[in-house]
């Protein structure tokens, strides 16, 4: 995969290959140099696992917008509050800043990367929406997703990724809309700087 | 001669209700000024605050009720409720539920206590049993003091995995700010490279 020169994998070593739908039972991740229990991934009969095209509701066009400087993300359908919740955005590399569409949905996947004290493996990461725009393609690994390694929502805290809540994670994946043939995902907007 | 009956009747209702209303106003002032204050009745107080784990499995919740702060954990799947802890409220502190409370592995929550001089961070095993030299909850403004005196705790922000909760400071006798863990199986504070914003 080739990125942008300017523009570093969100997991450098999980992005080295295309994003896939991928479960592990029983599991241990890393974080922090620290052993992480992995929560198992439970399947519902009718959960869908495949990116799919959600539906516009009648209250109007949705829209994900992501304050790093408050660490909160809101979501809207039209002018009317569909979530408002804290995140945490990088830390160790940095979040993108611009407009963003949401390129694929995975019910679950690996996220891998950093070395050292910084190194992570976080199997069964939930609810994962990668996001793309002109300048970082959807490879490079950046997503909006679920989080059960750390609790330090309103604080940076990723690689890049945008963390949420998982229960908060779910809710906006439910929701919110991937790209398909002819159809742009839901819009994401990212702006504001973190506090120096 | 009827215009003139009729004029006294209205002078004499006049005066009489003159007179009754002037008496009444009497009667109030007297109950207003009474030297003896009016008894008050206490009012029993309770306010509640909840707070759900990241993945939903479990809810903390603090009552309090007159004077007394009860934490209770409740497990989401079966609806079971148990009391982990009860604590009598002293003086002006206050007990509250910060947002990020729950451990990733939900076996920890933490409480932060505000405090007129010093705000104190306290954890607690969600299962309700002692910590193993038998206390019931940690305190982590005390050790921190007396481990570290060089810094003072700003916050407490959450955790950063499911044994370590992360603790912003400031030096004493500078602006620089530092982020430490606490890891709570060894309570030991851990100083870090990278600050927490």
């Amino acid at each position: 995969m080739i990125l942008p020169k300017n523009i570093p994998c969100a997991n450098s070593i999980s992005c080295k290959k295309e994003p896939k739908f991928e479960i592990e039972t029983n599991a241990t991740g890393i974080f922090n140099i620290q052993p992480v229990p992995v929560p198992n991934i439970m399947l519902s009969k009718n959960e869908d696992t495949s990116p799919v095209l959600g539906l516009k509701t009648a209250l109007g066009e949705k829209r994900i917008y992501v304050n790093l400087a408050t660490q909160t993300l809101s979501a809207y359908e039209g002018s009317s509050l569909f979530m408002q919740t804290p995140i945490s955005s990088g830390l160790w590399g940095k979040t993108p800043k611009g407009d963003f569409i949401i390129w694929s949905k995975f019910r679950a996947t690996r996220m891998a990367g950093g070395s050292g004290a910084d190194y992570y493996d976080l199997p069964n990461v939930p609810y994962v929406m990668f996001f793309f725009n002109d300048e970082v393609p959807g490879s490079s690994g950046f997503s909006l997703h679920g989080t059960y390694w750390h609790n330090n929502f309103g604080h940076a805290m990723s690689h890049g990724c945008v963390n949420m809540k998982t229960t908060d994670a779910g809710k906006i994946y439910d929701w919110a809309d991937a790209s398909s043939d002819g159809h742009a995902g839901t819009k994401i907007t990212i702006y504001g700087d973190l506090p120096i | 001669m009827k215009i003139k009956v009729s004029i006294f009747i209205l002078i004499v209702t006049f005066l009489t209700f003159f007179i009754t209303s002037e008496l009444n106003n009497k009667k109030n002032k007297t109950i207003i000024t009474s030297a003896v204050p009016p008894m008050v009745t206490p009012i029993e107080t309770e306010t509640t605050s909840l707070m759900d784990s990241p993945d939903g499995a479990k809810t903390l919740m603090i009552e309090k009720r007159d004077n007394f702060y009860t934490i209770f954990v409740t497990n989401n799947s079966n609806g079971n409720k148990i009391q982990v802890f009860r604590k009598e409220k002293i003086n002006s502190s206050q007990l509250e539920i910060p947002y990020n409370t729950w451990s990733p592995d939900n076996l920890y929550f933490f409480l932060k206590e505000k405090n007129a001089v010093a705000d104190d961070y306290l954890v607690f095993q969600s299962s309700g049993e002692s910590f193993s030299n038998n206390l019931s909850n940690l305190s982590i403004q005390e050790p921190f003091k007396l481990k570290v005196p060089n810094y003072t705790i700003e916050e407490v922000t959450g955790w950063a995995a499911p044994n370590l909760l992360i603790v912003n400071t400031k030096q004493n006798d500078s602006n620089n700010r530092v982020s430490f863990w606490y890891e709570v199986p060894s309570q030991s504070f851990i100083q870090l490279g990278t600050y927490f914003k």
